[in-house]
């Protein structure tokens, strides 16, 4: 497993849309991010809607619970349209694929995701993307502001593409959420996490 | 086992055919050897050989049977070495440890494709999963390509080459449609199906165990060949997926493929720890490439059937607008409910083109769109040919539903035929009457292998697979 840390510094590389980092104004998110807890929420290591002027003790708090874990301080993205969920895995038959899901945490419930061959392209991923019914609440729905499609089309495409360069070492890749934000501000992988395949080795 | 191996004499050139070589010359041979020919008719070496023989199957046919007496007055070897000519294709009906001498026998006689009707290998438990074992090794060192085992076998209508036991194929015609699977019994009945709709068959390949020729190595052939336009395949697995995805790349949007591949539910194996691994099963994920890829995917093989057929047409949806016209209101709002529930238009026609098709029709017609002809216009033909017209003219529509019930005047089937042929958009025609009620109608779109359907649900997925393949749902 890479934890979200250093997951987001690959996938950030690779062109990834990222949440800003170390903001010096506004609320703020701090995670502890550590091989140990790969469910952050679970277990308290995620904060929320922390004032610039307090990070540094939430985020000695969360390291003195795993000192061999990493602390991330990021922009608490507020104006989200909707979440969606980028996963990339090694199918039996088809080999490297790439998923793509309305609904974040909840994309089995809503059950719209759509399986797609790894690496996905811009127009593949727009049609795959725009063929669920849940892409509605992208387009303006109940007075809501659009979301931005684009943006969240590029966090596919980038994703599958570093996944299928990278499929013999990576057997796993999960961007949940994406949060889908207004038109023009684009969408962000605001979690994400690596399973690398057993012999892989890992370089930094 | 008991059974002498012989030893294998090595192809004058020495290498594999390639699975397009094979095909090339299975499909359209000059000869053909039964071995394990009998002449006792319950016997499957029995019906091989006759089907093979009744086909019309203009080259040579070589029975081959340790008695060496003549089989349905055709002069019969006891071995395949005594054949003196050539010997493009042999079918082989012999127990499964036999196989393995008579495989021996076609290295020797250069044959090209060897159809094993055989059974009793992988599918059949610890000691036929030994003798698979043996048998690709054995394959390892011939130049033939092995369809089966345990399959049942090929057809050919075009060529007249019958090399089958299925009494579903008897009387197969000739046409656009290419049919591979791994059940002979599906394929039989998928062939049968679409004679019966009036579309013709390119070639049936029966692939069976897959020791050596994959179904998607057949479907590779049909991907590349002229006479071919659409495919159906039934898979329950795909053994070359790279090869399968680059071949269904190849033909996207120029030939459609129609799948039929059983569901193994949504649960994969790996312990589920993450959203992707839960929302990524088998099943999800081929209906996520097929969907890319413009396949169209048939739960079962009836509506692999009226799909393939919809697909022969050669027309594509330029959106999911539908016009209905029907002579029945019943049947018209049948057909609105269906075509609505799956994702297409039924849009309200403008006042405009309503009043342009209400110009011919009693005052009493519906035109909104649906449309109700209503009963009259069973006696005028040309009334159907121009509300055809009048719809699908200009933006309104991007493919239309005729509905039909019964009529007995050719003279429908004319105008219906001509009024679908004068667009590009699809004009499917729905006609509930049978053969004995409107003989003269239907015998016409026969003749032109021109489908119809009996009735909306089935044209319903007929335009469906077209709106797959156009990629537009």
């Amino acid at each position: 497993m890479v934890h979200e840390a250093d997951s987001k510094a690959l996938l950030g590389e690779a062109g990834v849309a990222l949440p800003r980092r170390d903001p010096t104004s506004g609320a703020c998110v701090v995670k502890l991010c550590s091989d140990q807890h790969p469910h952050k929420t679970e277990h308290g290591l995620v904060k929320l809607n922390v004032p610039v002027a307090q990070i540094g003790e939430v985020g000695a708090s969360l390291r003195a619970r795993d000192s061999a874990g990493v602390v991330i301080v990021e922009e608490m993205i507020e104006d989200g349209v909707a979440e969606w969920i980028v996963g990339c895995r090694h199918d039996a038959t088809f080999g490297p694929i790439t998923v793509i899901g309305a609904g974040g945490i909840f994309v089995e419930l809503i059950n719209e995701a759509k399986a797609r061959l790894a690496p996905v392209n811009t127009e593949t991923a727009s049609r795959a993307i725009r063929s669920q019914r849940a892409c509605r609440l992208l387009m303006g729905a109940r007075g809501r502001p659009e979301g931005d499609i684009e943006g969240l089309i590029g966090v596919v495409t980038s994703v599958s593409s570093f996944f299928a360069e990278h499929a013999d070492l990576i057997e796993q890749i999960e961007v949940n959420p994406v949060i889908v934000r207004p038109v023009g501000q684009g969408a962000v992988a605001a979690d994400a996490l690596m399973v690398l395949r057993s012999r892989a080795q890992f370089q930094n | 086992m008991g059974s002498t191996e012989l030893a294998v004499t090595p192809a004058p050139h020495g290498r594999r055919l390639s699975g397009r070589e094979a095909l090339n010359r299975a499909l359209a041979p000059s000869s053909v050897a039964v071995i394990g020919a009998s002449a006792d008719p319950l016997k499957l070496g029995h019906m091989v050989l006759k089907t093979l023989a009744n086909s019309g199957f203009e080259g040579k046919i070589y029975p081959i049977n340790p008695a060496a007496a003549p089989i349905l007055g055709i002069p019969t070897c006891a071995s395949l070495a005594d054949v003196s000519g050539h010997v493009d294709v042999a079918v082989v009906i012999v127990p499964a440890h036999q196989l393995f001498a008579a495989l021996s026998a076609c290295a020797a006689k250069d044959v090209a494709l060897v159809a094993a009707i055989t059974s009793g290998f992988a599918e059949a438990g610890n000691e036929g999963r030994q003798l698979q074992q043996r048998l690709e090794s054995l394959l390892r060192t011939v130049p033939f390509r092995l369809l089966g085992p345990n399959c049942e076998g090929y057809v050919v209508p075009g060529s007249k080459t019958f090399v089958t036991f299925s009494m579903m194929t008897h009387g197969l015609k000739s046409g656009p449609v290419g049919i591979v699977g791994q059940s002979g019994a599906i394929t039989g009945t998928l062939s049968y199906r679409l004679n019966k709709m009036g579309v013709g068959v390119r070639a049936l390949i029966s692939t069976g165990n897959e020791t050596d020729l994959t179904a998607v190595e057949a479907l590779e052939w049909f991907a590349d060949d002229p006479q071919t336009t659409t495919i159906i395949a039934y898979l329950e697995q795909i053994r070359e997926p790279a090869r399968f995805i680059a071949a269904a790349r190849r033909v996207c949007g120029l030939k459609a493929i129609v799948i039929e591949k059983p569901g193994k539910g949504n649960a994969t194996m790996e312990s589920v720890t993450t959203h992707t691994g839960a929302i990524a099963g088998d099943d999800r994920v081929a209906e996520g490439v097929f969907e890319e890829l413009r396949i169209v995917r048939a739960r079962d093989h009836t509506t692999a059937v009226d799909a393939a057929v919809a697909l022969s047409l050669g027309k594509r949806l330029g959106g999911l607008r539908v016009g209905i016209l029907s002579v029945a209101g019943g049947l018209a709002v049948e057909a609105c409910d269906l075509f609505e529930a799956r994702g297409f238009e039924v849009p309200r026609f403008s006042d405009e083109l309503q009043q342009k098709i209400r110009a011919s029709l009693p005052y009493f017609a519906a035109a909104r769109n649906p449309v109700d002809l209503t009963g009259a216009a069973l006696s005028s033909p040309a009334l159907f040919r121009q509300a055809v017209d009048a719809v699908v003219q200009g933006d309104s529509v991007d493919a239309v539903i005729v509905i039909v019930t019964f009529s007995q005047q050719p003279a429908f089937a004319e105008e219906l035929m001509m009024a679908a042929k004068a667009t590009d958009k699809p004009v499917l025609i729905v006609w509930t009457a049978p053969d004995t009620i409107s003989p003269a109608p239907l015998a016409v779109f026969k003749k032109q292998s021109f489908p119809i359907f009996d009735a909306p649900l089935r044209a319903l997925t007929a335009l469906s697979a077209i709106a797959r393949y156009s990629g537009l749902q």
